[in-house]
């Protein structure tokens, strides 16, 4: 897979492929629900991977994000991308006064 | 075959000029000399070109794309390292470290661009030169041809953005924001969501290697933006400013000096302690016969080894949590007060030692405070699972109504009047970025994007904006609403938890014997946040004075207190002010002193005060003026009923600092 643009969250990969998403909260509790490929949105796993397969087309896998801190931060890392240091891309989003939706999309 | 070779020779032009580009920028010195390698070799390449159609055509054109390809990649090694490195060091206060970082953004601009225009070149050469395939890379499906539709919502978009939308936007006097333009930095941002979410967006622009409004991942401060200001102008229903849930919220953390001090405005001490410094100015007496000014400050020891070491907010109190010195440093303050009427100079403040008056040490034992403790962990649980789990849902319906995410390039408002719009913002962003150019601090840069955002803000074109669009913002801001009130209900109830604390404190008198006190300081939260404190001490000579003819000597014991104090918080306008009311019982075993140290005969008894007073805050600086009045049925020295008016100023450097430094 590699990354196609990074602030726009956009991947190209092969029908497939599998891709890890790795999410890490700091100072704060991981207040994380996502929705894969239109299906309704859940909480993120306990132990912050997820792992799943591209389809054929666009997959969309969207984060919303939240914290209950002023000062924390998830990091988000898309693995394996293989244009980015260490085959990952990483993201972090700080705690802001909104939510942060991301939304990835992963083409194939 | 002329027309191959110009291929080619665009191939060699481009990578020569990306790496006269890139030698010229700072990078580790293992990759500089590979580039100049490549530099090197490239250059010999050309010089020893093959006559067209000979043998050696095809092994020159081999190595040309070997090198291309190894150039490649190391221009991403560095967009990685550049991009690791700005992560790394955005949070740093050091102005030298800021302009380092802002060179470093610049560099990444430059670094992605010359990938984007090398990885084309290559793609060009790639149709002349099929030897070497550095690594196997997944071939997108071809991009489909944009159909009707698209050719024609691009044509509107490209008429509207041509055109002044200015017209199309509230008439200033309603879409412009009532609350004045704040800064984002170095102060927070002012009390309105509205405000808030202008910086927000601002830090998280400036945390993108390009400020646009990137429909990916800027739709939660986005769509707060839009519905400020589509619905407050054209629809019944209007944004609710929610509750600030700040710093400054919170009522636990005592910064002025105990109700021992000549100058102090309280009866009560509070549990809480700053994370890093607090500085408390205050005149008047609750229990003492004199009324003088005292300046207070308490340091938290940990903060101040963080801020010393350069750690931001979080990134030291997160290291401070791992390392159990630094933990219990953390929970500790240390108070110095300082007496205005002593020493050479009275009314002067020289911050010498004939002023100091008092120190003090405190150590928090229990603080449940805090939203992480491990005991909320359920509770945030289950608002994930189902607030959370609402809210997002909501998000990712108004976002797929919004926009169109289904092509491999930008994601785009599906309302051709927003796209416009959006695009002339983008441009405005890109323009201001530009001009102000790579010198510009991290700070400025946030207010500067933060001004450009106000600014489209407020020429959202409202008139042209679909009624489809404004029913999906309405859904978003109540789904909103209902969550964002349950996530305050939640840190409401957090914010009551208990909090137990021990403190000494040492009196230093002029004359009179210098005393020392412990004191037990408990908290809690009752209803609407209402915060309860009680506290418990005991006061006892350091060194027992002798006796008089007239008074004999005392015992080892001085006296004992009880104290209890409710506070109320509530908001006027934007801002938070806290009420509070408290009593407070003396036991003095002992005749009293005066400052002179001369013990004054039938003072031991009771003594009885009660107290109110108002915090009027200055929002966001972490700034309160406490201002209260005080009954008592006698004094220390006099056995006489009083009123008494008392007025501070008490400063929390934690609420600037966690808005200066965050990370």
């Amino acid at each position: 897979m590699t990354e196609n643009d990074h602030d726009d969250l956009s991947y190209n990969g092969t029908a497939g492929e599998t891709v890890t998403v790795i999410v890490q909260a700091q100072n704060t509790n991981q207040m994380v629900v996502y929705s894969l490929k239109g299906a309704p949105e859940v909480p993120w796993p306990a132990n912050g991977t997820l792992e799943f397969q591209l389809d054929p087309g666009l997959n969309r896998l969207r984060l919303t994000i939240d914290c209950n801190t002023e000062n924390g931060s998830h990091q988000v890392t898309v693995r394996t991308v293989q244009n980015e240091t260490n085959n990952e891309c990483v993201h972090v989003w700080p705690c802001g006064e909104n939510p942060v939706q991301a939304n990835f999309r992963f083409f194939t | 075959m002329i027309k191959k070779y110009s291929l080619g020779l665009l191939v060699i032009t481009m990578v020569w000029s990306l790496i006269g580009v890139q030698a010229q920028q700072p990078a580790p010195p293992n990759d500089e000399t590979k580039i100049r390698d490549y530099q090197a070799q490239i250059q010999l390449l050309m010089a020893n070109a093959p006559a067209p159609g000979s043998d050696a055509e095809t092994k020159y054109r081999a190595g040309l794309q070997s090198l291309s390809s190894q150039l490649r990649d190391l221009l991403l090694e560095k967009r990685g390292a550049l991009k690791s490195k700005i992560s790394n060091l955005q949070g740093s206060s050091s102005t030298e470290i800021k302009n380092y970082v802002e060179a470093l953004r610049s560099e990444l601009l430059n670094v992605n661009s010359d990938v984007t225009k090398l990885e084309n070149a290559m793609g060009q050469a790639g149709a002349i030169v099929t030897v070497v395939q550095p690594q196997p890379q997944p071939s997108p499906s071809p991009l489909p041809p944009p159909t009707n539709a698209q050719v024609a919502f691009e044509t509107t978009v490209k008429n509207l953005a041509a055109k002044d939308l200015t017209k199309e936007a509230a008439p200033a006097v309603v879409a412009a924001s009532a609350d004045p333009a704040t800064p984002c930095r170095p102060a927070s941002a002012g009390g309105s969501k509205y405000d808030r979410t202008i910086c927000s967006l601002a830090v998280r622009l400036n945390n993108q290697i390009k400020p646009t409004l990137n429909l990916s991942q800027n739709t939660g401060d986005l769509f707060t933006i839009m519905v400020a200001k589509l619905l407050k102008t054209n629809s019944a229903e209007s944004y609710v400013t929610f509750i600030t849930e700040a710093q400054e919220a919170r009522v636990d953390q005592q910064v002025g000096s105990g109700p021992g001090s000549k100058g102090t405005t309280s009866l009560v001490v509070k549990g809480g302690v700053p994370y890093l410094f607090g500085l408390a100015v205050e005149n008047g007496a609750a229990t003492q016969s004199e009324s003088d000014t005292t300046i207070t400050y308490r340091v938290n020891p940990g903060g101040m080894v963080n801020m010393l070491g350069k750690k931001g907010f979080i990134t030291g109190y997160k290291e401070s949590q791992n390392d159990p010195f630094l933990k219990f440093l953390g929970k500790t303050s240390l108070g110095f007060t300082f007496d205005t009427s002593r020493g050479n100079t009275p009314g002067v403040f020289t911050g010498d030692k004939q002023q100091l008056s008092a120190f003090s040490a405190r150590v928090e034992f229990v603080n449940e405070r805090d939203p992480r403790l491990k005991k909320y962990e359920r509770d945030w649980e289950e608002f994930v699972a189902t607030h959370l789990v609402n809210l997002g849902q909501v998000l990712s319906d108004v976002g797929l109504a919004l926009t169109d995410d289904t092509t491999r390039g930008p994601v785009t408002f599906k309302d051709s009047a927003l796209q416009a719009w959006k695009q002339q913002s983008d441009d405005a962003l890109n323009d201001a970025v530009t001009k102000a150019g790579a010198s510009i601090s991290s700070d400025d840069r946030i207010n500067l994007i933060a001004g450009v955002i106000r600014q489209r803000a407020d020429l959202l074109p409202v008139d042209l904006v679909s009624e489809e669009t404004k029913t999906q913002l309405r859904n978003f801001a109540e789904q909103y609403l209902e969550y964002t009130t349950k996530k305050k209900e939640l840190l409401d109830r957090i914010a009551r938890g208990k909090i137990f604390t021990i403190e000494y404190t040492n009196t230093r008198g002029v004359n009179a014997p210098d005393l020392s006190n412990i004191n037990f300081i408990a908290a809690t939260g009752m209803g609407a946040r209402i915060d309860l404190t009680a506290n418990g001490s005991f006061t006892f000579f350091n060194k027992v004075p002798g006796g008089t003819a007239l008074v004999p000597k005392p015992g080892r014991i001085r006296d004992f207190q009880f104290a209890g104090q409710l506070t109320v918080p509530f908001k006027f306008g934007e801002s938070q002010f806290d009420f509070w009311f408290s009593g407070r019982y003396e036991r003095l075993v002992e005749n009293a002193s005066t400052v002179a140290g001369t013990i004054v005969p039938g003072t031991k008894g009771d003594i009885a005060v009660g107290q109110f007073g108002l915090n009027i805050p200055i929002k966001s600086l972490g700034i309160k003026f406490p201002v209260s009045v005080t009954f008592a049925n006698r004094t220390e020295l006099i056995k006489e009923k009083e009123v008494r008016g008392n007025i501070g100023f008490t400063f929390n450097w934690d609420t600037l600092f966690s808005k200066l430094k965050p990370f």
